[in-house]
């Protein structure tokens, strides 16, 4: 546990690393684009010298990491205080603009990668079950099929489908109705809190708007977590102890819930947290076809806004938000089986 | 006696190819049948045939098929007798148990599956088959996962695991493959004990003919998908009627009176290749030109029962 | 399982994709209208016979916008992972065959690299970089870099072993000669067979960023930016045509590549066949 959380400092602070080097040492000019196309050269001056562009790279770097401290002065900041920076389009510190988007993000991708599970475990052992035939063959085109759909296409034309066509589904508003009251609660996700607080209306309204964003954000894994779970089920199939689990008289239902399904699942999981960070990227899209208010969305607007701090700190965030989903998908690992435990 | 279980006429083939032709098999109650021969004869077959564990492009068909005077042809019946009615231990023990369970867990899941037991009820049982198989620690081995235990404590447990349903038969598959020489020999005598313990029926298929002489009452010697020579094991080890089973125990004593083992001339028939009307004919260091193109008839003597045209010692019965 | 399959699927794959290519190269001939002529008058006209897959807003004809997209998406997927290759094969053989400190300092930094979603950093650096093809084609290609070091050096570090390399050694030839004329040829195969699916992936990543403004500069056609006009008309409840065509030619590029590498993986190395 300690050695894998020390193994993680020098990965983060490579990717702190990687991140300024993206953001300020690249042969772009980050106070031009800062200051905007019509902006006069004294204009790009005056930024340069604000966002102090004109010191050396290394103590750049120094600003960046640890604040003002570096160069004597007092005023804090810096990045191990947690300081992203100030959003030139909201005004507020980029830290607390992310901390109010994460929990609508954090619903999303939790209920993708859910929908994902939920659709690719059951389905994959089945079609190991049912080998070569036609099951399986269906589910092979799918998963690769599933791979070459683009995610933010598929939310369009689920839109098309549910709400424009069929008209069962709320469109593309975020969350909530515009003007409806959020729910109070301690998790920030709609679902949850309005569940907590027995708001069965709001429920059910938040659940109509995080249908279409879930299956969007999570179609794109169930395609590989489908496959991986069909290969390792067909290895536990195939194996001695199903072959003596069976001779020792388990049959039926038992035999695949609490054996196949059980030993395919490390594998599976494994793979889960492959997607997470293939998912954390896709926020940004499908959060803009569903005006989803998450730190995907942040980031866009960020982007057309050319809100330099704001895109940094969402780079940043994604890459490190992606290393400690790993860990912790190590951690669950041996958990789940005992064999990587000894290792 | 009338046999516990009887199998007449099993055939068995496997992509359209044959690999049993006929196999004729009893176990009575209360007895140890050894099943011998090379790989490729048809023994793990066999048994699984019994237990309906074929691998799945197999197809089996029984002229008849008895457990204990039930009826065991229809598929249900033997799925169901799994566990129940007859315990199976593996080979390859560390493979079969599963990884992600503790072996505890894995007993108590069968005995409460199989005798209806409640949880503290089964974790006494458990503890109290674990000691039974001779495990002087049950308590850490049943909190152990399989890969922190050794291949002989594994197959302890999947023996455990296999009398967990009070079965009548146990039926043993190669159980000492891939265990160390050192206990092998110990596992073979723990799991004759334990079955004449329980006054249940074993039938233990094994190539080690020497574990067989300590072990078995009877002995089966297969070749190339049929039982060609069935005795006492003291009648077989005496003088086997059939070449063949002849030969394979003249090669196991002479092992183990640091002799130079004669090997049986040429190899083991492949499924599907064509045969002799006596399969093991072109081998045959006593073959006649009738080998070849007649059924050899049953021979029955001193206690023996063997198909050939010329056996080892004179006196032919014709079939 | 049969081989006749598989080149079932390497002749489907194939086929799509040659399909692509010759919409790519013969745009001008299939597609009759110009895709930046704006025609005010024609804005948002479903399919017709004029238009097959309609108009957009400006009246930019879909059809001939989608075709001459396909020039853009597939120079720019091709020409990055060519980049990728470019970069990551060299570097691939060396640390594989060289092994030691640099070995383990280039795995630290793909690490880093890889601890951002592609994506996400293809923003970043586009971000900074600026828009346009030339940019868009280093990005996706700097992207792909550590998937093809990864897999030089993975084959490297097995064929190192082998018994000609070896050979090579024992009659005393050099150790550049050894990597140059005993190793690397034997790297060829997969990287190629990765190429396929890379190309794939790189289709995906183009759309992903055209789609959210940071790729092929409007007017000129690309798809992602194409499904992206859709997205108003989402809230509008019309104009099904301007997303959904795009968006089928981005799955058909990708799948078909997709599954040519697969397919072509499978063949090469018949053990994974075994475990499918």
């Amino acid at each position: 546990m300690t050695r894998r959380l020390a193994a993680l400092i020098p990965i983060l602070l490579g990717v702190t690393l990687l991140a300024f080097v993206v953001s300020h040492a690249l042969p772009g000019d980050p106070a031009r684009q800062y200051a905007g196309i019509n902006a006069s050269e004294a204009q790009v001056e005056a930024i340069r010298e604000r966002l102090g562009l004109n010191e050396s790279l290394p103590v750049q770097y120094c600003v960046y990491m640890i604040g003002q401290t570096c160069l004597g002065e007092p005023g804090g900041g810096g990045l191990i205080r947690g300081d992203l920076g100030e959003s030139i389009r909201t005004g507020f510190s980029v830290a607390q603009d992310v901390g109010a988007r994460l929990p609508a993000t954090i619903e999303m991708v939790a209920a993708g990668m859910l929908f994902a599970l939920v659709v690719a475990l059951p389905l994959g052992v089945w079609a190991a079950v049912r080998k070569g035939k036609l099951l399986d063959k269906f589910c092979r085109f799918i998963s690769t099929l599933g791979v070459a759909v683009p995610d933010f296409w598929l939310a369009m034309i689920l839109l098309l489908i549910f709400f424009i066509v069929l008209e069962w589904l709320p469109g593309p508003v975020g969350r909530l109705p515009i003007g409806a009251t959020t729910p109070d609660g301690p998790t920030g996700l709609y679902v949850i809190d309005s569940l907590v607080s027995g708001d069965w209306e709001t429920f059910r309204t938040a659940v109509k708007h995080l249908l279409l964003p879930m299956v969007a954000i999570g179609f794109p894994a169930v395609a590989p977590i489908l496959r991986l779970t069909r290969n390792a089920t067909l290895s536990v199939l195939n194996s001695d102890y199903i072959a003596f689990g069976r001779a020792a008289g388990l049959r039926g239902a038992p035999l695949y819930l609490k054996y196949v399904l059980r030993n395919a699942l490390p594998g599976a999981v494994t793979m889960a947290g492959l997607i997470a960070g293939y998912m954390i990227g896709g926020a940004v899209l499908v959060e803009r076809v569903f005006s989803w208010p998450g730190v995907g969305l942040y980031g866009y607007n960020s982007l057309i806004n050319t809100d330099y701090p704001a895109i940094q700190a969402y780079v940043l965030l994604s890459a490190v938000t992606y290393t400690v989903v790993f860990l912790a998908v190590d951690l669950v690992q041996s958990l789940i089986d005992p064999r990587v435990r000894l290792k | 006696m009338s046999a516990l279980l009887e199998v007449r006429g099993l055939e068995v083939s496997i992509a359209g190819l044959p690999i049993l032709r006929g196999v004729d098999m009893e176990v009575k109650p209360g007895e140890i049948l050894g099943v011998v021969g090379e790989t490729g004869a048809g023994k793990s077959m066999t048994a699984r045939s019994v237990l309906d564990l074929l691998p799945a492009k197999a197809t089996a068909s029984f002229a008849t098929c008895t457990f204990a005077g039930q009826d065991f042809i229809p598929p249900k019946a033997r799925q169901e007798a799994r566990g129940h009615r007859i315990g199976f231990v593996p080979q390859r023990p560390r493979g079969s148990l599963n990884p992600v369970f503790r072996v505890g867990n894995q007993l108590s899941a069968t005995l409460r599956r199989l005798r209806d037991m409640g949880r503290r009820e089964a974790r006494g049982e458990a503890l109290d088959l674990l000691r039974s198989v001779r495990i002087t620690d049950p308590e850490r081995v049943y909190r152990s996962f399989p890969h922190e235990l050794s291949g002989g404590m594994c197959q302890r447990v999947c023996i455990a695991i296999a009398l967990a349903g009070e079965p009548e038969l146990i039926i043993a598959d190669e159980p000492t493959t891939g265990l160390d020489v050192t206990i092998q020999a110990e596992i073979l005598r723990l799991l004759g004990e334990v079955i004449s313990e329980r006054n249940a029926a074993g039938m233990l298929i094994t190539h080690d003919l020497g574990v067989v002489a300590d072990v078995c009452d009877r002995v089966a010697v297969m070749y190339a998908g049929r039982v060609v020579n069935v005795g006492a094991t003291a009648e077989i080890y005496r003088g086997a009627l059939h070449p063949y089973a002849n030969r394979l125990v003249s090669i196991a004593t002479s092992l183990d009176s640091g002799g130079t083992p004669r090997e049986v001339p040429g190899r083991v028939p492949n499924p599907g290749d064509h045969l002799a009307a006596c399969a093991f004919a072109p081998r045959c260091f006593r073959a006649g030109p009738g080998c070849f193109d007649r059924e050899p008839p049953l021979v029955n003597q001193s206690g023996q029962v063997a198909f050939c045209h010329h056996p080892v010692t004179a006196g032919v019965v014709p079939r | 399982m049969n081989a006749r399959k598989y080149d079932a699927r390497l002749i489907i794959g194939l086929t799509m994709f040659g399909f692509m290519v010759a919409v790519a190269v013969f745009a001008p001939l299939i597609a009759r209208n110009d895709p930046l002529a704006i025609d005010l008058t024609n804005q948002f006209v479903p399919p017709s016979a004029d238009h097959w897959f309609g108009t957009a807003s400006l009246g930019f004809d879909v059809f001939a916008r989608v075709v001459y997209a396909a020039r853009h998406d597939l120079l720019i997927a091709v020409s990055a992972v060519a980049l990728s290759i470019a970069i990551g094969h060299p570097i691939g053989l060396l640390v594989g065959y060289v092994g030691g400190w640099g070995d383990s300092v280039t795995m630290r930094c793909l690490d880093v690299v890889q601890a951002f979603p592609a994506l996400v950093l293809a923003i970043g650096v586009l971000s900074a970089l600026g828009q346009g093809v030339r940019n868009l084609i280093l990005v996706i290609g700097i992207v792909g870099v550590p998937t093809f070091v990864r897999l030089v050096r993975a084959e490297v570090r097995s064929l190192r072993e082998h018994a000609y390399v070896e050979a090579g050694r024992a009659v005393g030839n050099s150790r550049s000669k050894i990597l140059v004329r005993y190793i690397a040829p034997g790297t060829v195969g997969t990287v190629v067979t990765q190429a396929a699916v890379s190309c794939g992936w790189a289709v995906l990543l183009a759309a992903a960023l055209g789609f959210i403004g940071l790729g092929v500069p409007l007017p000129e056609p690309e798809w992602g930016a194409m499904i992206a006009e859709g997205i108003p008309e989402m809230r509008r409840g019309g104009s099904w045509w301007i997303p959904v065509f795009p968006g089928i030619a981005i799955a058909i590029t990708a799948f078909s590549l997709i599954l040519i590498g697969e397919s072509v993986a499978d063949l090469v190395e018949p053990t994974r066949r075994k475990s499918r």
